[in-house]
Order: C-alpha cells, then sequence, then structure tokens
C-alpha cells in the first residue's frame, strides 16, 4: 500500500521513509505541502502522513483540500505535529485528519497507527467494491424495466441450478431487433428507445408468465425459459418473432417495419451446460438467423450435436 | 551548579533512544545527523539574519523546525535552545532570541566535537 509523506524537515523525512518503507510500504516523498498536493490530484493514495508546518501549504490546509477532493477512494490521513496543545489536535480532526502523531515520535506507535490506518483503507475499499456490486446488480433496466444484464445472467444461474436438481431443460433466445443500428441512425435515438419498448412489450405478452427477459446488450434480449426443451423453445421463438413482425411499429417518424432475429437453444440434451455456455449457444444461433438474412429463428445445432455425441 | 553547566555535564545526544527511533542502525543514524548538520548550516545563517532584521516570524519558523529535526535525532539541548528561539520569535524578544541564537551555536559546536572524539577517540 502507498504512504505519501509530506515534510519538509528532512531529517524526520528520512526517518519515515527509512521506517515505512522497511514495513513494506510504497513510500511517495514529498518535501512540501505544494509537492503533496500535486501528488494527490495525480493518482490514488490510500495513506498519508502529513506534517502540520510546512510553508505555503501547510499540512491542515492540505487536509481540507483532499477532503474536497471529489474521489473514489479514501484517503486516510494523519497529522505530524509537534504540537500536543489540545485545541490543536481538536483543529486537525475538525480539517478532516483521522488521526496524529507527535513529534518526535514514537517508532512502534507510528507503525500500530499505520496499520490502523491500512485497516481502515482496506474496510473503505471493500465497501466501495460491494457498492459498486450493488449498483451493477440493481436489478432493473430504467429504459426497458426488464431486468438488466447483471441480473437476467444471475437468473439463468439460478434456474439452471434448480433445473438441473430437477432435472429439467432450461431454455435460452437471444433477441436481436434488425437493423436496430440504421434505425437510430435514421430516426434518431428516441425512435429507437420507442422501438425497444414496444418490441419488450410484445415479447412479453407472447412469453409464458415464469419466463424472464432481460436485456443483454444495446439491442440484444435474452430471455430465460424455465423447464423449456428444444422444440418447445423453438415454437416459442417463433411466436416472438412473428408477434413483432406481424405489425408495424408506431413511432413520430410514422410506422416502422421492425423484424427480430432470434438464436435459441435449450440445455435439454447437456443438463450440465454452464450458464455461459447456453447463452454461448444461443449466440452461435443468433449469428447463424443473422446470416440467414434475419427475420427468423435458428436453433442451435452445433450443441445439439456435441450432446448426442456425448450421450 | 546552574543550568548551563547542568547542560555541559551531559552528552548533546542521547544515542540510545535516536537509535532505537530509526531501528538500531548507526551508520543510518550519522547519515541523519550529517543531513542535520548541512541543514543546520543553511538555517543557521537564515537565523543570524532574521535576528538582525528583527524577523520574529523568521525566527518563530526556524526556531520551531530547528527544534523538531533535533527532537528527531535526540539532540536534546539543540532541542531546548531550538525552543526557546522559537518561543522568543513568538513573543518578540529580541535579547531572548540573541542570546538563544548564541547558545544555538556553543551547542551546536558541542555536538560536533562530541562526534569527533567518538569518531577519532583519543589514545589514552
Amino acid at each position: 500500500m502507498k504512504v505519501l509523506i509530506a515534510e519538509d524537515d528532512k531529517v524526520s523525512s528520512k526517518i519515515l521513509e527509512r521506517n515505512i518503507r522497511n514495513w513494506g510500504y510504497k513510500v511517495i516523498i514529498s518535501n512540501n505541502g505544494q509537492q503533496a498536493w500535486q501528488a494527490f490530484q495525480k493518482g490514488e493514495i490510500p495513506l498519508a502522513i502529513l506534517d502540520w508546518m510546512m510553508p505555503k501549504i501547510d499540512g491542515l490546509e492540505l487536509c481540507q483540500r483532499v477532503r474536497q477532493l471529489k474521489k473514489d477512494h479514501y484517503t486516510y490521513i494523519i497529522l505530524l505535529t509537534s504540537k500536543d496543545r489540545k485545541e490543536d489536535i481538536l483543529e486537525g480532526f475538525r480539517a478532516g485528519a483521522d488521526d496524529y502523531i507527535v513529534k518526535p515520535f514514537d517508532t512502534l506507535e507510528l507503525r500500530a497507527r499505520l496499520q490502523t490506518g491500512k485497516r481502515i483503507v482496506d474496510l473503505q475499499n471493500q465497501l466501495i467494491q460491494t457498492n459498486l456490486k450493488l449498483e451493477e446488480l440493481a436489478r432493473e433496466d430504467s429504459l426497458t424495466k426488464l431486468w438488466n444484464r447483471a441480473a437476467i445472467i444471475q437468473l439463468l444461474e439460478e434456474e439452471l441450478h434448480r433445473s438441473q436438481r430437477e432435472k429439467k431443460p432450461v431454455g435460452t433466445i437471444l433477441v436481436d431487433i434488425d437493423y436496430f443500428k440504421n434505425i437510430n441512425d435514421t430516426y434518431g435515438h428516441l425512435v429507437g428507445d420507442t422501438v425497444l419498448i414496444e418490441v419488450t412489450a410484445r415479447l412479453k405478452k407472447k412469453i409464458r408468465c415464469y419466463d424472464r427477459i432481460g436485456r443483454y446488450g444495446g439491442d440484444e434480449l435474452l430471455i430465460v425459459l424455465p423447464n423449456c426443451r428444444l422444440d418447445e423453445v423453438e415454437e416459442i421463438a417463433e411466436r416472438l418473432r412473428f408477434a413483432v413482425c406481424q405489425k408495424k411499429i408506431q413511432t413520430d417518424m410514422g410506422l416502422l417495419e421492425v423484424t427480430l432475429s432470434l438464436g435459441a437453444f435449450s440445455s435439454e440434451k447437456q443438463p450440465t451446460i454452464s450458464a455461459e455456455n447456453l447463452i454461448k449457444a444461443s449466440d452461435n444461433a443468433l449469428y447463424q438467423a443473422k446470416r440467414m438474412g434475419r427475420n427468423c429463428v435458428v436453433i442451435n445445432k452445433y450443441f445439439q450435436t456435441l450432446t448426442q455425441r456425448e450421450a | 551548579m546552574n543550568e548551563l553547566d547542568m547542560s555541559k555535564a551531559l552528552t548533546p545526544i542521547d544515542l540510545s533512544s535516536a537509535l532505537e527511533r530509526i531501528g538500531g542502525d548507526e551508520s543510518f543514524l550519522y547519515d541523519l545527523i550529517n543531513i542535520y548538520t548541512e541543514d543546520f548550516s543553511e538555517k543557521y545563517s537564515r537565523l543570524q539574519q532574521a535576528v538582525e532584521n528583527e524577523d520574529f516570524e523568521t525566527i518563530r519558523e526556524l526556531g520551531h523546525n530547528l527544534k523538531g529535526s533535533s527532537a528527531n535525532l535526540s539532540l536534546i539541548h539543540l532541542q531546548k535552545v531550538s525552543y526557546d528561539l522559537e518561543e522568543s520569535g513568538k513573543d518578540r524578544d529580541l535579547e531572548k532570541a540573541q542570546k538563544s541564537l548564541l547558545l544555538l551555536d556553543q551547542e551546536f559546536r558541542r555536538l560536533q566535537d562530541y562526534l569527533a572524539q567518538k569518531n577519532n577517540p583519543s589514545p589514552d
């Protein structure tokens, strides 16, 4: 873990550097507040030891500035001071310091305080990671109100586990709106959004109540179909294709003819398949559907034959 | 025995506490003392200037700095005199500043003598 030292006293700086390096930290040295401030703006600094008394920018001001920086990581700040008056220490804490140490510092104490700092930074990082994960897992796609990518993949994984236990197949369909990029480019993103919303609405009506739809990519939708054999998944996919192409979609730019390409697969003959490979198999099929001229359904035959051979 | 005689009776550096602070590495301690010495000379001439100009803010600041680095090396007397200098700056006390500056020089020489003797001990 990196430690920034901002200390204008050379002797103290050297002692700090030597000790902290020996304890296994990476050390960045600043001889004054200005230098330290540049370092703070440049990169991630999890731990900082700032001398209180420095010319131009002192430790206290540095502390305040660091706290005002909008950063996605935390900097644990230890103020180094030869003052031990209570009001100074309080002022330091008010400026945003996490801890302080009085010069001349005791080496063992400094080490222990750094360890505390490292522990806090580690906790903070864990928290940030968890928040990111939660954000990613916030499960709804805001435009289509479908499950978002992370959520639909997780649902597929859960469904796969359950189905494997119950020895039932899981079907997956990857749906792609044909020439969706052209729609966006020609009529604008708002029309593109309308199309996406109408398509998802029609799909929702045609799937079974226990099937799940998620937004897998920009205009790619992933449908998870519990207890669905290959022939069944094909039948549903065909129903979905027809539901979209049979009737033009009303947009601000008039009626648009929209078609779908669909790639489908089922774990029917390959019960131990992973979620990732299920999606891959559907994706291969989708690719075939695109190559066959779009507005069609393709069931992945490759995985089918593979399964038969294995069986 | 007055205060000054007392301080003369003591060594200028508390070696054991200084060494403890840096993990017992004696050669590193001498590196640090060299850094201190260089730094001291520069600060001392600035202090002389400041006392001449009655620039109390600079006296306070430099006194404070020297106090810190002296303390880090357990240079107990230099630390004390630096503290007096800092205080004289704070109190805008010219007489005290002049007196402390003189003592600072004395204490620094004492440190140098002590180190020289330690490196080249006399044959007896």
